[in-house]
Formats: structure tokens, C-alpha cells, sequence
């Protein structure tokens, strides 16, 4: 900012001028405090203190770090952690191989690429209920058109959301079908800034395409990768409506994740410190895997 | 200077919008928010009530908006609302709320003070911990108030039903839907094989045995989603002589009754097949499309779902010449040494409360007494819904055009109830697992009840209950 220009021989206006940023910033940090800061506050104060829909009238005792505690060994709450992980590990995973394969490919001069990207982003412009409900038709066992065709083709019908041991793998297959054409979006930006020099050099050296793929894209597309791996982790992380949507988290727990059993405390049970205590593992847990992964992509950016 | 003059403006724009959107807002708010999509879609999520075609009354009230659950209840109290409306001039907003969320947005909205709603439909067990909390608004004291209260009201008009919704001699809920379940079966199917309408388990299993010709049709269906298990289990523990709790409030799921009732209900899938091997996803809805669907020979369910099967432009696939293929009758008993049949059965009791949040509440009780009037409950049973008055119940018109008020009348004197206790919310998850972990066959039955029965006590103690 030029100092001379702003001057004003105005005491006030010159004061007024100096504040004007708090003008500009000022609103969004309020918001930001009362929708965000105020609830995490809240919740935080919550966790340690036992708030319970039959107790609450008469009290809310300091329980200190016992509602911490008491999910450790809480099976459920080890259970919600399992099953989060492992839908994030395979959802993720799956969906980055998936994405990579769709973005190299996106990647050529193929006939019809504008085509073909707009259809593999169709899932990513569906609403998360839309999704749930849909799949949940797709997958029922009698009226399911999944079903319908094994059966038609000769192979038995599955139980895709009704048994506790394929229930799984069928929300991670939605939220693969869902979120793959965003990681694939995200490498191909990623694909098209890389510059041509290093890949020319390499064809001329007489690299091969699988060796220009792992020690050159691979590479150069670090960051990126990251980034989205990031991006994903959290999201996978959270996965609430379309799991709930889907199952509810059953049968018997089978699909429960963390978010819907933090839900069940808190807003069926309504047992508010439990669940809120349940939140700040999740937060720490995201909080940690989210400074990993940016401490690395800030390693690479500097 | 201008961009100054601009700023400034833009500042004060940006803090008064803020200020107004933090203001308390007025209560109309919800109802206008409401009204918008029925006027959008057919089926509204949130349904004004028709107005009616007379001349329209000057309401002696404020507007009030009343939550229900989806389904028949739902539809009913649009119609019924209507006529409210019609009759006094004063406007019902009914707002429809999914079956799944209903519990968690009342507790919530009335547990946190909100004024969405003037009343509400609501259940049996969830009252108590309601009433602790301080969420609901009694209503003795208006039945005390020679100026509200309609004259000649008698709350004994609703029988022993009050006692539900009782607490230190105070009433917090009007009855209505004192409900079953019946036995629905396909009669044509069952006459095609000769079969008798089963009246002990045993003739259940045979019969479901015999129908069963999967994937075209099951012999029968069962409920066991995660969040509703319990309410189709119920019919078969209670009907073979079970139950959760004694009378000091033990738990008896896990004694041998119990557990015969569990395992029975697990073998229809895990051993037997005679039901749809995704069970574990049904709850009323999908039980209700399978028999409406023709893809099950029988099975126990709500007798609110009696106009929806019996109607053949809703369930035309179980209707043929115009006529309902489906027929129903009482929930198997357990057959005694002379010959006749013991009969225990479940249901559910609902009624209509309001919340200490409720900006309206002497408009809203004045909507809930007419409601549950002989006049209201009346209207109420005659469009489908059962009253919770008697005088209503037996009304001659109304038993004339509904004969399963007879077979109700019957039910009542053996009907049992999830207990309505302050711990109830928090009994229930842990039913609903047990029960869902036997038929998915993760547990035994008597490891699941086992279990169920360990958790409840826990639950009981912590409530005060069990020493």
C-alpha cells in the first residue's frame, strides 16, 4: 500500500483508514467464531463433563477425563474405529488407483475425451442422499436391478447391504463410485501442468513408457498426490450420510464408522459428553493425519 | 471518496444483514419454510392442511404446526387437521417427518427449548425421559382451567391408556394408536394349499414351510433393520409367552421362553429360508412393500398398514376382481392342554403432547382435545387411524365400517408395551442389536439374549431401577 497516497490530513478518517482490514475480516472471523470456534468450545467443555438427557436437569457434573477413558475400552467405540479405517484404507486406496488409471488415460488424445470426462463426473455431481437412497434400491436383495441381472446371467443373487460381512464392502463400492472421478480430476490437473522438457528428454534416452510412468510422472506428480490423498483422507474419514443413508451402520455394527456412532450417542442416546469425548478422538486422529501428509507436501514444496 | 462512501455502506450492509440473521426469529417462520414445498410436490414433506372449500372461519388461535411421522398417521392427520380447520377456523401445519429421524429431531428440538413445533405425535417410551428433561408441557394444567378445558371432558374417556402417559399425577399425553399387529396372509395361497390360518407357532412354521417358493415369494417375513427390530420381534417373544422385563423390572429376554422366541425368529432365516435373506434391512416400510409386492405368503404386521393392504389401488398386486387377497387374523398363541389357544401380543401406544418450547401451546391443546375428542377421534378412526377414545372406539358407525376394532378389543386385555421408563431410549438400541445379531447369525440366539439381558441390567441400574 502507498503510505503517501492513504494519508488524510483527517484525524478520523485516517483512523478509519487504518481499520479498515478489521472491516474486511472482521465479518468472516465472526462468523467463523460463532459457527465454529463457539461449538468447539462447547463441545470440548462437553467432553469432559457427563451430560445426559435423564440427568442434565439436575446437573452437569466435571467427570474429568472419564468419558475419554471409557471409550477405550468401550467395544463399540474399537469397533466404529476399526470399521472407519478400514473403509478409509480400501475406499481410498481403491479410489487412487482407480483415479490414476482414469487420468492417464484422460490424459491422451483420446476420440471422445470430453465426453467421457463429462461422464465419470456425473457421480461426483449427485447429492450424497440422492446416492444413498439410490444404492440402497440398487442393492436390495428381491427388487435390486443388481440382483436382477446375476440372476438373469446365471449367478446368485448377493446380499449386498444385509449381511455383516459383505456390508461393508458395499458402502466402500458406492463411495469408490462416488468420489473415484474426483481423485482422477484432481491427478489430471496435476498430469497437465507437468512440464513436456523432462518427458521429451526421457524419450529421447530411450526410456520406456513404464519407466517414464515411475520415475518421472510418479514423481513430479507427488504433490498432487498428496494434496488429493489428503483431501480424500478427511473426507473418507467423516463419511456420515451415505453410510447412514445405506445401512444405519448395520447390521449388528457391521458398517457402523465413527461419525455414526458419535451420532447414536449423541442424538440417539443423547448421552452428550460420551459422544462429544467420541469427537475429539476423531478430530485428533483426522488432525494427525492431516499434519503428516501436509508437513510432507510442505517438504516438497520447499 | 467514493470508494470510501462505497465501503462504508457496504460495511454497515454487511454488519446489519449479520445482526438480522442472529435476531430470534419470529415463530411463523418454520411454518413458512413449510409451506413452500407442498405447494411444489405432491407428496409434501411438510403438508399444509387443505383448506376448506366453505367459507372460511376466523380462527379463535394462532397457527400451530404439529409433527408426524411418515406414514398412515401422517396422512391421516393431514385430512383430519383439515376438518379441525373447517370446523373452527383455526390452521394446522402438519409437518412430515422420516420414520428413521423422528425420535432424535423431537428430542432435540424439544430438549433444546425449540418452537418448530406447538404438538407432536409421539410414543409411549420416550415420554418419561421427556417429562425428566422437562421437555413437555403438562397438560393438567389446562384440564384445570374451567376457560381452556372443553366442557364435560373427562380424561377417564381414554381408559387405562392415561396411565402411560402419567407421571406424579400429572397427564403430559393425549392417547391415540393404542395398536397391533395382525397376522397377514395371502388367502387365495392358502387356500390353493389347503392350509388353515395358523393359530400356534408351530402351524406358523409349517404354514410359512409350505408357501415358501423363494425368489417369487417367501413363506413369510420378518423385521430385523438395526433401529426397529424389536417392533416386529415383539409379536413373536410376547406370543410365545415372553418378555423383556419382570415386574421388578428384571430381564427376562434370556430366560427360556425368551430365547425359544429368539432362536424361532432366527431359524426362519438361518435355518429354515423362509424369508427374504435381507431381513436384516426391514423394518415397517419394507415388510409393507413385501406383502404389498406379493413377495410374501404372510407375516405380522401394524394393523395401521391395514388400509394401505387392503386397498387395491395401493396394493394391487395382492388384489384380485377388485378384492384384497390378503387377509388378516390374530398373531399365533401357544396352544394349552384343553385345546385352546393363550394369547399375548405387542403394540405400541401413541398420543398427542406438546413441548414446553411450543410458542402456541393453549392453540395446541385446544387442537389435541378436539383431536381426541368422540368428534375428532372419530374422524380419526374413520380415516384409517384407531382413537384412543373409547367412546369413539365404540361408536356404531365406526365399528360398523371397521371390524378389526373388534378384534382390537379383543387384543387389549393381553397386549403388551416396550416399557415406558426413563431409561427406555437407551434400553432400546440394545434390544434392536441382540436381536439383529441372532438373525444375521453373529451370535446365538441365547448368547445375543445373553447379552441383551447383561446391558439392560446395567441400564436399569444406572436409571435407579435395579439396585
Amino acid at each position: 500500500m502507498n503510505v503517501a497516497k492513504s494519508y488524510h490530513p483527517n484525524p478520523i478518517r485516517r483512523w478509519l483508514r487504518r481499520l479498515e482490514p478489521v472491516f474486511y475480516i472482521g465479518p468472516a472471523f465472526l462468523v467463523m467464531g460463532v459457527i465454529l470456534l463457539y461449538p468447539l468450545g462447547y463441545s470440548l467443555w462437553l467432553s469432559f463433563h457427563k451430560w445426559t438427557l435423564r440427568t442434565f436437569r439436575q446437573g452437569v457434573p466435571w467427570v474429568g477425563s472419564e468419558n475419554y477413558a471409557n471409550l477405550f475400552s468401550n467395544a463399540e467405540f474399537l469397533n466404529s474405529l476399526r470399521v472407519t479405517f478400514t473403509f478409509v484404507i480400501f475406499a481410498v486406496g481403491i479410489e487412487f488407483f482407480l483415479g490414476m488409471g482414469l487420468a492417464l488415460l484422460l490424459n491422451h488424445d483420446l476420440r471422445g475425451k470430453g465426453l467421457i470426462r463429462s461422464i465419470i463426473l456425473l457421480p461426483m455431481m449427485c447429492t450424497n442422499v440422492v446416492i444413498g437412497l439410490t444404492w440402497r434400491l440398487l442393492y436390495s436383495y428381491d427388487f435390486g436391478i443388481i440382483n436382477f441381472y446375476l440372476r438373469e446371467i446365471g449367478l446368485m443373487p448377493v446380499e449386498w447391504v444385509a449381511s455383516p460381512k459383505i456390508a461393508l464392502t458395499s458402502v466402500i463400492i458406492v463411495d469408490v463410485w462416488n468420489t473415484t472421478s474426483f481423485v482422477a480430476l484432481m491427478l489430471l490437473a496435476g498430469l497437465q501442468s507437468l512440464p513436456d522438457e523432462p518427458f521429451e528428454a526421457a524419450r529421447i534416452d530411450g526410456a520406456s513408457s513404464i519407466q517414464t510412468f515411475f520415475f518421472l510422472t510418479l514423481p513430479l506428480l507427488r504433490q498432487t498426490i498428496l494434496v488429493a490423498l489428503l483431501w480424500r483422507l478427511i473426507d473418507t474419514f467423516r463419511i456420515f450420510d451415505v453410510v447412514y443413508l445405506l445401512t444405519a451402520g448395520g447390521p449388528a455394527r457391521a458398517t457402523e464408522t465413527v461419525s455414526i456412532y458419535v451420532y447414536r450417542y449423541g442424538f440417539q442416546l443423547f448421552n452428550l459428553g460420551f459422544a462429544s469425548a467420541a469427537s475429539y478422538i476423531m478430530i485428533l486422529i483426522m488432525l494427525v493425519i492431516a499434519a503428516i501428509l501436509a508437513r510432507a507436501i510442505g517438504r516438497l514444496e520447499a | 471518496m467514493n470508494k470510501n462512501r462505497l465501503f462504508a455502506f457496504m460495511a454497515i450492509l454487511v454488519i446489519a444483514s449479520m445482526l438480522f440473521a442472529c435476531a430470534p426469529q419470529p415463530t411463523e417462520a418454520p411454518v413458512e419454510a413449510t409451506e413452500a414445498p407442498a405447494a411444489e410436490t405432491e407428496a409434501p414433506a411438510a403438508t399444509e392442511a387443505p383448506v376448506a372449500t366453505e367459507e372460511a372461519m376466523a380462527g379463535t388461535y394462532p397457527e400451530i404446526v404439529v409433527a408426524c411421522w411418515s406414514g398412515p398417521e401422517h396422512d391421516n392427520l393431514v385430512k383430519v387437521a383439515a376438518e379441525y380447520e373447517k370446523i373452527t377456523g383455526n390452521k394446522v401445519i402438519v409437518e412430515e417427518v422420516a420414520r428413521e429421524a423422528y425420535y432424535d429431531k423431537l428430542t432435540t428440538t424439544f430438549v433444546g427449548g425449540g418452537s418448530d413445533y406447538d404438538s407432536a405425535y409421539v410414543m409411549s417410551d420416550w415420554i418419561p425421559g421427556w417429562v425428566e428433561a422437562e421437555a413437555l408441557k403438562d397438560l393438567t394444567s389446562f384440564i384445570e382451567d374451567p376457560n381452556v378445558v372443553m366442557e364435560g371432558f373427562d380424561p377417564a374417556v381414554f381408559g387405562k391408556a392415561v396411565d402411560f402417559f402419567s407421571f406424579d399425577g400429572k397427564l403430559y399425553v393425549y392417547p391415540s394408536e393404542g395398536d397391533t399387529a395382525w397376522l397377514w396372509y395371502r388367502k387365495d395361497l392358502f387356500e390353493e394349499k389347503g392350509l388353515k390360518v395358523p393359530e400356534t407357532w408351530d402351524e406358523y412354521l409349517e404354514a410359512a414351510l409350505a408357501l415358501n417358493n423363494p425368489p417369487d415369494i417367501y413363506g413369510t417375513v420378518i423385521g430385523a433393520k438395526q433401529d426397529e427390530a424389536w417392533w416386529d420381534f415383539m409379536y413373536y417373544v410376547y406370543g410365545m409367552g415372553g418378555d423383556l422385563l419382570d415386574a421388578n423390572y428384571n430381564p427376562i429376554i434370556n430366560d427360556e421362553k425368551g430365547v425359544a422366541a429368539l432362536s424361532f425368529y432366527t431359524d426362519l432365516l438361518q435355518k429354515h429360508k423362509v424369508v427374504s435373506p435381507d431381513v436384516t434391512t426391514f423394518g415397517y416400510n419394507e415388510i409393507l412393500t413385501s406383502l404389498q409386492e406379493g413377495k410374501a405368503a404372510m407375516g405380522i404386521q401394524w394393523m395401521a398398514a391395514t388400509q394401505t393392504l387392503t386397498d387395491c389401488s395401493q396394493s394391487p398386486k395382492v388384489c384380485k376382481d377388485g378384492a384384497p387377497l390378503l387377509g388378516y387374523a390374530l398373531p399365533p398363541g401357544i396352544k394349552k392342554d384343553d385345546g385352546s389357544i393363550e394369547r399375548h401380543t405387542g403394540g405400541s401406544q401413541w398420543g398427542w403432547a406438546i413441548p414446553t418450547g411450543s410458542q402456541n401451546q393453549e392453540a395446541a391443546y385446544k387442537f389435541i382435545e378436539w383431536l381426541t375428542s368422540k368428534e375428532g377421534a372419530k374422524m380419526w378412526a374413520l380415516n384409517g387411524g384407531i382413537p384412543g377414545n373409547i367412546d369413539a372406539l365404540k361408536d356404531a358407525e365406526v365399528v360398523a365400517q371397521i371390524p378389526q376394532f373388534a378384534m382390537l378389543a379383543e387384543v387389549m386385555p393381553y397386549r403388551s408395551i416396550f416399557p415406558a421408563l426413563t431409561v427406555s431410549p437407551e434400553m432400546l438400541p440394545v434390544v434392536n442389536e441382540g436381536i439383529v445379531a441372532a438373525v444375521s447369525g453373529l451370535k446365538d440366539p441365547q448368547t445375543a439374549a445373553d447379552d441383551i439381558a447383561a446391558k439392560l441390567v446395567e441400564i436399569l441400574k444406572s436409571g435407579g431401577y435395579l439396585q
